[in-house]
């Protein structure tokens, strides 16, 4: 267990390593950050100075050297774009995209798996079939249109909620977060359904296709000539082995919801960090977009160790490498 | 790890599926398109309920949407527009520019030349800061020095270079003395915020905060969330006009769309910047109502005049020209007269531009009324392309941002189709500006689409920046992509950024857009319209230089 964990870790850091470099690469490749940056008015004498004060006169190498040499000792470099340290900068708003992300994975879960479930244990029922037809319009529509529509119709039409923004937010471990105040939570609901659709949608059609599968096997069968309560079939017996997939994807959707839910946050001027990547591409912020890139990858590979424990929990033949050998 | 298509690190294989990016997809689908559909499917139904206007506007407070995000409350760290904006609401400078760029008092309330490279100016009396404590000379001092050093990206340095000492022969007087002859000094000026002495040495991080974000502006700051929001509230201290709405939330909201349903669903007021297809949508509506406004951006083509032979002309069969057609100015002139300003601005602008014909609208200081409107003429164009021995046209690639000016692409599109009328053949290639900035800086291309806040308001600015031969010591011509380059300009120019008396000055300055405009050294398209929507008892003037300030509204 130990080792397979160290070895996570080894591969956490060969990845960052490689993605720091291939974005040292791609974003010398793309332009000149000085020209973006600098103040249109200002004129050479001060280009000159920005370029010597950001380093950006030495050669790539050298400047990657330098960048590893401060790495090693935490220090991710001052974003160009805010003069912070960039790491700081990324933190100051991972909450806001992390109660999104976990709010609309948690109504996806909510909202998928009994639907699902429904849905496969009623496979030719009507509702059943509104259910599935609805789940593709539901992954199939853009993002950001249904965005722009929940707007819309509960911000604008009937103005039941608020259309965008975050809220009042009130602090927790010295942190602000909105789904403590009503206010903030009024917010958060829109946006993180929208988020959330895509999902609940894919969680929908992995449950049924799940349950579909198992259902004929033999040990429902015999659970059901034992005697079983049908709750305690489908609840037990049925749920946990079609939760396998759901897990994976459950955990995947979830990272790659913290990492590119830019276009939610655009539609809903939510302040996280999604917003902020794409910001700091355009402008060619390099610090930025390497700490956020490498705490990204940090994140996935905790997810993913959290995935492949949750695996061993449901199904005892599953056994990470290096347990148990 | 996601997108890792190998076996998972684990030892388990996950299945086929669980790879796939799916919410990529959406992407594809032009934004735009969709959005005009979700306007419109809104527009079909009717609004009813309206509570939250009724409220804000009962409290006084005002709500703004803004289209860019401030990066930082440190007035002297970082020079854009959206950052000196937001400081203009909070600090005070000695000068200020008024709505079209022209020095007005501010926290001095006149200012004489002594000679050539001394200026004096009258202190506005009893100013206090926020915080009750009075503004001292020292105030003045600190806040120069600290814009002229603090390490910076985007600095004001540019402003602060010339300036030797600033001193304070009696009370109430202030003494700048510049290091060369320096016209625009009180333009210089209305860039420089002043803080109190005592926060020299905060950090960025003390002004975001709050903790050193004193200033004698209309406002105080009550809080800042980055990327979100800034909250303001009247200044109780401030020298002159109370602002009419005390309460004011700066909100960032950069999807255009979303701007504009922030507005119609009532929670906000105002919002700057509103997309095309979202205007009739707002004018329809009673409850709002849209403010234009020219700004001092214009739209312009740079031509590469200074190679011999430019990378993107070929001959119509794309192989290389052995000279350069655009140091012919009778090429120039054709490319110019074939292009329908007028068209792009009714049909592609919306009518949301001013067609033009120089760096400014005419009447602004150091235009020349002597240069006529460009005449759409495809005839004469042609007939002047054969005279310069292309009658047959050459083949030309146009070069464009995709995601900085507006309507970039479609644009650089658009003059394409009118320069294959009078026979060239002509490709286009648009890119983002991340790509495009520093290619264009280094007079990579050969005919390309380009902007230029003008902020002083005058044409030396322009002039100084695009036209002039480029020379890095002196900081001459540091956007001029085409390296267009007329010793007479340059002395002239020389001359006129050394004469302090403002009218000789600007005599001078229409002299050499004569030249300049006579000579086609860049081809001048249009002057951006600035598109602002608030609730309809809400006035609001805009600005020349594109700040979005609560001062400038006003309940009707």
């Amino acid at each position: 267990m130990t080792a397979a964990i160290v070895r996570r870790l080894f591969q956490a850091a060969m990845v960052m390593f490689a993605m720091t470099v291939i974005v040292f690469i791609a974003v010398n490749v793309i332009g000149d950050p000085v020209d973006i940056l600098i103040s249109p008015d200002a004129d050479q004498i001060e280009r000159a100075r920005v370029v010597q004060a950001l380093g950006l006169d030495l050669p790539l190498w050298q400047q990657y050297l330098r960048f590893l040499q401060a790495a090693l000792h935490g220090d991710l470099g001052q974003s160009y774009v805010y003069n912070e340290p960039a790491l700081g900068v990324i933190l100051q708003r991972l909450p806001a995209t992390l109660e999104l992300a976990v709010s609309a994975i948690l109504i996806a879960i909510v909202v998928g798996v009994p639907l699902g479930l429904y849905a496969g244990l009623r496979p030719d029922g009507i509702v059943s079939r509104i259910i599935m037809t609805v789940s593709i319009l539901g992954f199939s529509l853009p993002t950001f249109w249904v965005g722009l529509v929940l707007i819309m119709l509960f911000g604008v039409q009937l103005g039941w909620l608020p259309s965008g923004g975050r809220g009042q937010t009130a602090e927790l471990f010295g942190v602000q977060w909105a789904f403590l105040t009503k206010d903030g939570l009024a917010h958060l609901i829109l946006p993180s359904f929208n988020l959330a659709l895509f999902d609940a949608c894919l969680i929908l059609r992995l449950t049924r296709a799940g349950v579909a599968e198992v259902l004929p096997l033999d040990y429902i069968k015999f659970a059901r000539a034992k005697g079983l309560k049908e709750t305690r079939v489908i609840g037990i017996h049925v749920s946990k082995n079609i939760m396998i997939p759901v897990v994976t994807i459950v955990g995947l959707e979830f990272g790659s919801i913290v990492a590119f839910s830019v276009v939610t946050e655009s539609v809903f001027s939510w302040p996280g960090m999604g917003k902020l990547i794409i910001d700091s591409i355009n402008v060619l912020d390099r610090p930025i977009i390497t700490a956020y890139l490498m705490a990204i990858v940090a994140f996935f590979v905790i997810i993913n160790l959290v995935v492949d424990l949750t695996y061993t929990a449901l199904d005892p033949r599953v056994r990470l490498q290096g347990e148990g050998s | 790890m996601a997108s890792g298509g190998k076996k998972n690190s684990s030892g388990l294989n996950y299945p086929e599926w669980t790879r796939r990016k799916t919410r990529m997809i959406s992407r594809t689908i032009s934004r735009r398109a969709l959005m005009r559909w979700a306007l419109g499917s809104a527009a079909i139904l009717q609004s009813t309920s309206w509570t939250g206007l009724a409220q804000a506007a009962a409290r006084g407070q005002l709500r703004i949407g803004m289209a860019a995000p401030p990066t930082t409350l440190d007035p002297h760290l970082k020079s854009n527009a959206p950052n000196n904006a937001l400081a203009t609401h909070i600090y005070d400078t000695l000068v200020t520019n008024d709505e079209k760029s022209v020095s007005r008092p501010g926290l001095a309330t006149a200012w004489r030349v002594i000679d050539d490279t001394h200026w004096e100016f009258e202190l506005r009396p009893d100013v206090r800061f926020s915080d009750g404590e009075p503004l001292t000379v020292d105030d003045i001092t600190v806040s120069f020095d600290r814009a002229n050093t603090i390490e910076s990206t985007a600095s004001f340095r540019t402003y602060t270079r010339n300036i030797k000492s600033i001193t304070s022969p009696q009370a109430g007087k202030l003494v700048i003395e510049t290091k060369q002859p320096e016209p625009l000094l009180s333009n210089s000026l209305s860039r420089i915020r002043i803080i109190r002495a005592k926060f020299k040495d905060a950090t960025s991080d003390q002004f975001n905060n709050g903790t050193a974000s004193i200033g004698t502006g209309p406002y105080v700051l009550k809080e800042y969330v980055p990327g979100n929001r800034v909250a303001l509230s009247a200044n109780p201290n401030y020298w002159g006009a109370k602002p009419a709405l005390p309460e004011v939330e700066l909100r960032i909201v950069t999807d255009a769309g979303a701007r504009l349903a922030n507005l119609l669903a009532g929670d906000l007021d105002l919002v700057e910047q509103v997309p095309y297809e979202g205007i009739a949508r707002v004018e329809k509506d009673e409850r709002f109502h849209v403010v234009r406004g020219v700004s001092s951006r214009v739209v312009f083509f740079s031509l590469d005049t200074f190679r011999d032979v430019s990378p993107f002309i070929t001959d119509k069969d794309g192989k290389p020209l052995d000279r350069n057609p655009l140091k012919d100015l009778r090429v120039r002139r054709a490319l110019s007269m074939a292009i329908d300003r007028k068209a792009i601005v009714e049909r592609l602008m919306q009518g949301n531009a001013v067609v033009a014909s120089q760096f400014l609208p005419v009447g602004a200081p150091g235009t020349s009324a002597a240069i006529k409107p460009i005449p759409f003429d495809a005839q004469n164009a042609k007939a002047l392309l054969a005279e310069a021995g292309y009658p047959d046209g050459f083949g030309l690639t146009i070069h464009g941002p995709n995601d900085r000016i507006v309507n970039d692409s479609k644009i650089v599109q658009v003059v394409a189709q009118m320069l294959t009328r009078i026979g060239l053949k002509v490709s286009v290639d648009v890119m983002p500006w991340s790509v495009y900035a520093d290619k264009a800086d280094a007079h990579t291309f050969s005919f390309n689409l380009d902007s230029w806040g003008v902020n002083t308001g005058e044409t030396s600015n322009p002039l100084t920046a695009l036209i002039a031969t480029q020379n890095s010591d002196a900081g001459l011509g540091i956007a001029n992509s085409g390296r267009y380059s007329n010793p007479d300009v340059d002395a002239k120019l020389a001359v006129a950024k050394r004469t302090l008396d403002d009218a000789k000055r600007e005599k001078m300055l229409s002299e050499i857009s004569d030249i300049v405009f006579n000579d086609v050294a860049l081809i001048p398209m249009h002057h951006e319209v600035l598109v602002v929507a608030a609730r309809k008892d809400i006035q609001f003037t805009t600005r020349a230089d594109q700040y979005t300030l609560a001062m400038n509204a006003e309940i009707a």
